[in-house]
């Protein structure tokens, strides 16, 4: 046997991990947040019908004053890149446009009907000037940013529209629905051109389908489109693997795929581009199985994962490469009548965590 | 072993083993859904005026209150969707409901049901028995306590039938005290058993031959076993017998397209389209499960997924039995183990929530057009009387014309009351 002495590895560099700066209380269960273009804002939409705010200028963040207009649930928010606006969508089918989010804000238009209910998705095209929504309808509407006109309409889809996605170029917008099936339509004029079933995306059982897809991004000067959600396996429970498709545009054939977890872990509800390089996502599935994960272009396992969170619904990430996450709070779950010390029942509400950028104390603060 | 007093059914095993015999004769001739040809014409004309049928509709695992009878639209609790106004002036139901939202002025519905169970494995069966108070025996599930005190209707039909997913057979279990014999046949995909229909290759008097072989064992086996044991898996036979005379009732191929399609291609649909005509033909007892309500997780994309197919094979039913004139006999009854809970969870789910829930119902002299209770705005409780189960069983035997109050069980030589004797009918609902 030899005695040659192993030399041990010089230890793997550890990639920039984020950690967690502070946590912002909320006092109602957010959908969606996303920072003003100016970065001074942070909004958020969820289940009380408004869009907060959170002012981050002062030496602690600052709750300010809400939104009004909406009626459902703030189902989806978006900033107009490079753009005064705020886009919002809710349940009830109402589309709104807010100016000035990170002072006074005001109405710049809206529309009630937008869609006959459910908005699902919202999506603004890289360049500001477009916006597009999609719902329970079945139909894909394309508004101009600058005055709310409708531009162009796709009806029918054959079941509801999960997610919207409009190309860098404005000539193509994507879609996908409930039983995972993505469709490419040309504006104008929004004639189907390309159609691709998702495997793994929709499941049925019981007479219940379960969407999978359920967030479509372009990435890479639209040359890649993202689709995300889960590979739900059962009805009833967010009981889903919780995944990631990059496909080939406009070809729709799969590149890449990241499953990131377990059956337990849901789906993918929000991602973003960092500009360090690498992906962030959030996920939510069974009671205290959230997962807040970094991701590098090209890999399956992230390079970071958070599980201290319960439950991820949102993310959004900063100008400045600091992330934030909303999630549920802890306890939330179970079958009791919570109640508090007065006796009221207790509702659920959504810390927001705020991480700073990965590796940013090593980096030189800017300023 | 337990037994019926006077006041309980006529319709002995012996009776409707003649009925079968009576329906045997006209089997050859009857429609997939008429009763004439089943009966003689007496016996047709006292089914119709007399026979009360009960059609449950059980949605297992607990649908939401607040996406379906008692929306709660821009409320802390209230969810997603919008409520939409019915064909009652003042009500709303979720716009997950737009069929039955007009159906509404031939429906009643409780909105204040309040219950103590919140789990599955003792929930169901506390629903599903009335919650008696408790004597230290199993009671019955509402179908078998139908089969007990009421029996076949005269088309002689099994008294219990229950349309379910997955697997079928004989589940005596639901019987309780009452023995095996009271146990639902349970059509599996709503299938009937297999190997019902008398293959070709045998013929009827070969098939005779081996029914007399059978008898003889079954008695040569009866012989070391107790009665009521023997008698359930008897009777088994007997209802594989009566239903090899109308196996028209699974043959799919005599459903209009029009009524596939009314009803939903979907298991929900395909099994109310097959029970209402098991109740046209004439079962006393008909439930129809549908499993998956349990919407820990993601309670909004299921009820938006599901909610649509409930409205639609429901609302078909409801057409139908009004249309049809079987509103006047047949009581429907659409309910699940508990609602769900006002406050929604991490996982985008609603848990259990036996403290304020909703049941639906319409038929049988229950007073349409009702909406019986209230809870508080947000949900949370109920604002009114409540109401148990033990009161929904009350109203529901007193619209089948059986006097709850009176009526009893007998369980060797214990009485039982046939619903929780602290409890009574709900007279709003009564008309």
């Amino acid at each position: 046997m030899s005695d040659t002495k192993v030399k041990p590895k010089a230890a793997e560099s550890q990639p920039p991990q984020p950690r967690e700066l502070l946590k912002l209380d909320c006092d109602r269960q957010l959908m969606v947040a996303r920072f003003s273009s100016c970065g001074r804002m942070l909004i958020a939409g969820g289940y009380d019908a408004s869009i907060r705010r959170w002012d981050l200028g002062g030496e602690k963040p600052v709750e300010v004053d809400r939104v009004a207009g909406h009626r459902g649930w703030v189902s989806w928010l978006e900033v107009q890149p490079a753009g005064e606006l705020v886009f919002s969508v809710d349940t009830w089918g109402r589309l709104q446009a807010t100016r000035g989010i990170a002072g006074k804000p005001e109405l710049a238009w809206h529309h009630d009907e937008a869609h006959d209910g459910w908005i699902r998705s919202l999506s603004v095209s890289d360049d500001g000037q477009v916006v597009v929504t999609a719902g329970r309808d079945g139909a894909v509407r394309v508004w101009s940013a600058a005055d709310g006109k409708l531009l162009h309409e796709v009806k029918d889809h054959p079941g509801e529209v999960y997610a919207v996605a409009i190309h860098p170029d404005k000539t193509n917008l994507v879609t996908g629905d409930l039983f995972g099936v993505l469709r490419r339509f040309e504006l104008p004029g929004g004639k189907q051109v390309g159609e691709s079933i998702v495997e793994k995306m929709h499941y049925y059982e019981r007479i219940q389908d379960v969407g999978g897809l359920r967030l479509l991004r372009f990435h890479d000067k639209g040359r890649t489109l993202i689709c995300a959600g889960g590979e739900p396996l059962k009805t009833g429970r967010a009981i889903s693997i919780p995944t990631i498709h990059w496909l080939d545009w406009p070809d729709l054939k799969i590149k890449h795929t990241a499953r990131l977890g377990a059956q337990n872990h849901g789906f993918v509800f929000d991602l973003a581009w960092h500009p360090d390089g690498f992906w962030a996502v959030v996920t939510s599935g069974q009671p205290g199985s959230g997962q807040f994960l970094l991701l590098k272009p090209g890999q399956e396992k992230p390079f970071f994962n958070s599980t201290k969170m319960s439950n991820c619904h949102s993310l959004a990430v900063h100008g400045d490469g600091r992330i934030v996450v909303t999630a549920s709070n802890r306890n939330s779950q179970g079958n009791g009548a919570v109640r508090d010390k007065m006796g009221k029942y207790v509702a659920n509400y959504s810390p927001l965590h705020l991480f700073s950028a990965p590796g940013a104390e090593e980096k030189p603060k800017a300023g | 072993m337990s037994h019926c007093r006077s006041w309980e059914h006529d319709w002995s095993r012996r009776r409707m083993l003649g009925v079968l015999a009576a329906g045997s004769v006209g089997a050859g001739g009857v429609g997939a859904a008429g009763l004439g040809g089943l009966l003689q014409p007496a016996m047709a004309d006292e089914l119709a005026r007399n026979d009360k049928q009960i059609l449950l509709i059980w949605l297992d695992g607990g649908m939401s209150q607040l996406e379906s009878w008692d929306p709660k639209p821009n409320t802390p609790f209230g969810g997603p969707f919008r409520s939409i106004p019915t064909t009652l002036p003042g009500i709303h139901v979720s716009e997950l409901m737009p069929k039955l939202a007009r159906q509404m002025k031939r429906l009643a519905v409780v909105r204040s049901m309040k219950t103590e169970d919140a789990n599955h494995s003792s929930g169901v069966p506390k629903i599903m028995r009335g919650h008696p108070r408790n004597r230290g025996v199993p009671y019955p599930f509402f179908g078998s306590a139908v089969a007990k005190l009421m029996g076949p209707t005269a088309s002689g039909l099994p008294p219990y039938v229950w349309v379910k997913p997955g697997n079928g057979g004989f589940i005596s279990k639901h019987a309780g005290f009452l023995g095996a014999r009271y146990g639902a046949l349970a059509l599996g995909d709503g299938k009937p058993p297999p190997n019902l229909v008398r293959p070709d290759s045998i013929s009827s008097d070969a098939d005779r031959v081996r029914q007399e072989l059978r008898k003889k064992f079954n008695r040569q086996f009866a012989d070391r076993r107790q009665g009521a044991f023997n008698e359930a898996n008897s009777y088994v036979y007997d209802v594989a017998q009566i239903l090899m005379k109308h196996v028209e009732l699974f043959d799919e191929k005599q459903l209009k397209e029009t009524d596939r399609q009314r009803y939903g291609t979907h298991d929900l649909g395909r099994h109310m389209l097959l029970a209402r005509r098991l109740i046209e033909a004439g079962v006393r007892f008909v439930q129809v499960t549908s499993y998956g309500w349990d919407t820990h997780g993601d309670n909004f994309n299921s009820h938006a997924s599901r909610m649509p197919k409930v409205d639609q094979s429901v609302s078909a039913l409801i057409e139908d039995l009004f249309d049809r004139g079987l509103d006047e006999r047949v009581l429907v009854v659409v309910m699940a183990e508990f609602g769900r809970t006002p406050r929604i969870n991490g996982s985008v789910g609603r848990d259990h929530w036996p403290n304020a829930w909703s049941v639906a119902m319409t038929g049988c002299g229950i007073r349409t057009g009702t909406v019986v209770g209230e809870t508080l705005p947000d949900g949370t409780d109920v604002k009114t009387t409540p109401y148990d189960i033990g009161h929904m069983f009350h109203t529901w035997f007193s619209a089948v014309g059986l006097d709850s109050a009176k009526a009893q069980y007998t369980n060797g030589t214990q009485p039982l009351p046939i619903a929780h004797d602290d409890m009574h009918k709900v007279d709003e609902l009564l008309s």
